[in-house]
This record gives C-alpha cells, structure tokens and sequence, in this order.
C-alpha cells in the first residue's frame, strides 16, 4: 500500500462515521507526516509498519467515543492496560454487549421453539419426583395396610391374617431396604439436575455477554 | 520478561520529552523507542489526549516546503509533568524495595 492509498482509507473511515472534519485534518496531517519524516521511497514500509488504516481509524473513532459496528478489532497495541485507559468508556465489551442484546432478542423471538421444550423437560423431571414418591408412599401404606387388615382378618380366618400380616411385613421390608435410602438420595439428584438445567440456561447467557477484551 | 508500561506512564514520558525541546512526533516515537516498544499509531491518541487536555499545545513550523507540526508544553503541562515525577519516584521506590531489596530491611514494610 502507498501514502496515497493508506491515507485516503483512513480518511473515508473516518469520514464515514462522522468524525468532525477538524479531527480528521488533524489525524491525516499526523498520519503523513509519518510517511514523510520516514523519508522518501519508503512508504511501502512506512504503510506495512503502521498496519491497517481502517483499523487505526477505528481506534481514533473510539477514542472519540464513536461505536463502529462492523467488528474491528484494536489497533495492536503493547499493553492491556494502555487499552483500557484510551478514552473509551465501554473499554472492550461493547461489542459483547451488543452481542448479548442480539441474542436477547433473538431468544425472545423464538420463544415458541423453546418455552414448550423447556417446560417439557421441567414437568419430566417433575414427573419423575413425583413418581418416585409415589412408589415409595405405595409401598409403605400398603405395607402397613396389609399389617393392620391382616391382624384384623386373623380374629375370623386366622391363616388368612397371617398371610396377610406376612404380605405387609414384606412390603415394608421392600420399603426399608428399597424405598427409604432411594428416597432420600433421588429427591436430592432431581434437585441439581433441575438447577443443573438452569445453569446451563444461564450458561448460555453468561459466557456469550461476558466476552470482554482484558 | 516484558515490563509493560501503562497509559499514565506515557504521557508523562511524553510530556517529559516536550518538555527538553519543543518537537514532533517523529522524533518523540524516536526517544520513546528508547525505552519502550511502540508504533506511531499508539502515540497519536496519547498526543490527541494530551492536547484535549491542554497539556500540550501545537504550532505549525515549516520545514522543506511542508508544515510539520511541533507540541509545546503548556503550564498545565509542566504542573502535571511535576506530579507524574513525584508519582513515579514514589512508585518506583516502593517497588525497589521488594525488587531490588533496597533502601528498606527486608521484609520490612516500605
């Protein structure tokens, strides 16, 4: 790239986004005078040591707290913190930010897609408890039904009460050795899975709107 | 290892420059090469902030048919060039006492 070229790139960037025709004078007067004090017939090298004009327009625009939405990056620089201190308010993040609105929106545009996906996987799991309790609740109170009618039967048909007291006792047998310990760990495992769910929701949010430029 | 140099730091550098002899810009990213690795591109908006902030003012002198523009220090500048020092000999003090085990008993706090 020649003077000429690198200089009128810079200058319609500039231009495009509207930076005051004085501070463009003045960014383009800086800008060949580089071109002129590394001497004549250097400005090949003088174009390829300074890099990119669009991008070095960009980082003037930004210092002027100008956004320019097509994702450029920084001008390289020598140190992060230098990065921080130019002038710009959003620092690095804005264009996360602009990230997180577009998938914000998009989200709830295509909430027909989801909402019912993720109100199915709920209402599983869900489900699931409940089913779960209600197997272990079944096997205790007819446990203990068994127990209680059986006692009864026994006063008129004594083999029979004893069947069934022996029905009941096995019952609440499955119930201990079953029930009780899977209670006490499954109603736990559906808890995180639930919040294991909504983390990876939030996951999704989180990484995409904390991309930032340290 | 790579000491990087901050923002703040290069402005005072800068202004330490200008304040020896009126100059340019060329000749400023010659002395800061001296110390510090940087390109034109990252001294434009240091002298762009510089100027905002009325610590250096520019003129125009003509030099082999073409205007070169020279930056002056203004007295804000001189004032916040004075402050920076104090800053950086404090600093640097602070941190030669854990680096280079000076003027403090080690272990001491500075």
């Amino acid at each position: 790239m020649n003077k000429l070229e690198f200089l009128t790139k810079m200058r319609n960037r500039l231009e495009k986004f509207g930076l005051p025709q004085d501070d463009i004078n003045d960014a383009l007067s800086y800008y060949e005078e580089v071109f002129l004090d590394a001497g004549f017939g250097k400005e090949e090298e003088t174009a390829a040591e300074l890099g990119d004009p669009v991008e070095i327009a960009d980082g003037i625009l930004r210092d002027s707290g100008i956004h320019t939405a097509d994702a450029s990056q920084f001008p390289p620089r020598f140190d992060e913190t230098q990065v921080q201190n130019t002038a710009n308010p959003n620092g690095g993040s804005s264009k996360s930010t602009e990230n997180f609105w577009l998938k914000f929106i998009l989200l709830i545009l295509t909430f027909p897609i989801w909402l019912p996906i993720i109100i199915t996987l709920f209402a599983l799991l869900f489900a699931l408890m409940v089913t779960v309790v209600a197997i272990v609740a079944a096997l205790i109170i007819s446990g203990i039904a068994f127990i209680i009618s059986g006692v009864y039967t026994m006063i008129d048909v004594p083999p029979l009460g004893i069947l069934m007291i022996g029905i009941g006792l096995m019952i609440t047998g499955l119930f201990v050795i079953i029930g009780s310990p899977t209670l006490r760990k499954i109603i736990p495992a559906c808890g995180s899975l639930i919040r294991g769910l909504v983390d990876w929701i939030r996951g999704l949010f989180a990484k995409r709107g904390g991309q930032k430029n340290v | 290892m790579g000491f990087s140099i901050n923002a703040g730091l290069l402005d005072a550098m800068v202004l330490s420059i200008v304040q020896q002899n009126d100059t340019y810009g060329y000749e400023i990213t010659q002395y800061l090469r001296k110390a510090v690795d940087i390109s034109e591109s990252t001294l434009y908006p240091v002298l762009r902030r510089l100027q905002k902030g009325e610590l250096l003012e520019t003129y125009d002198k003509e030099y082999m048919g073409r205007n070169r523009r020279y930056y002056r220090l203004t007295e804000r500048g001189a004032a916040s060039l004075e402050e920076y020092r104090e800053e950086w000999r404090s600093h640097k003090k602070k941190v030669d006492s854990i680096l280079l085990n000076e003027g403090v008993e080690n272990n001491e706090q500075a």
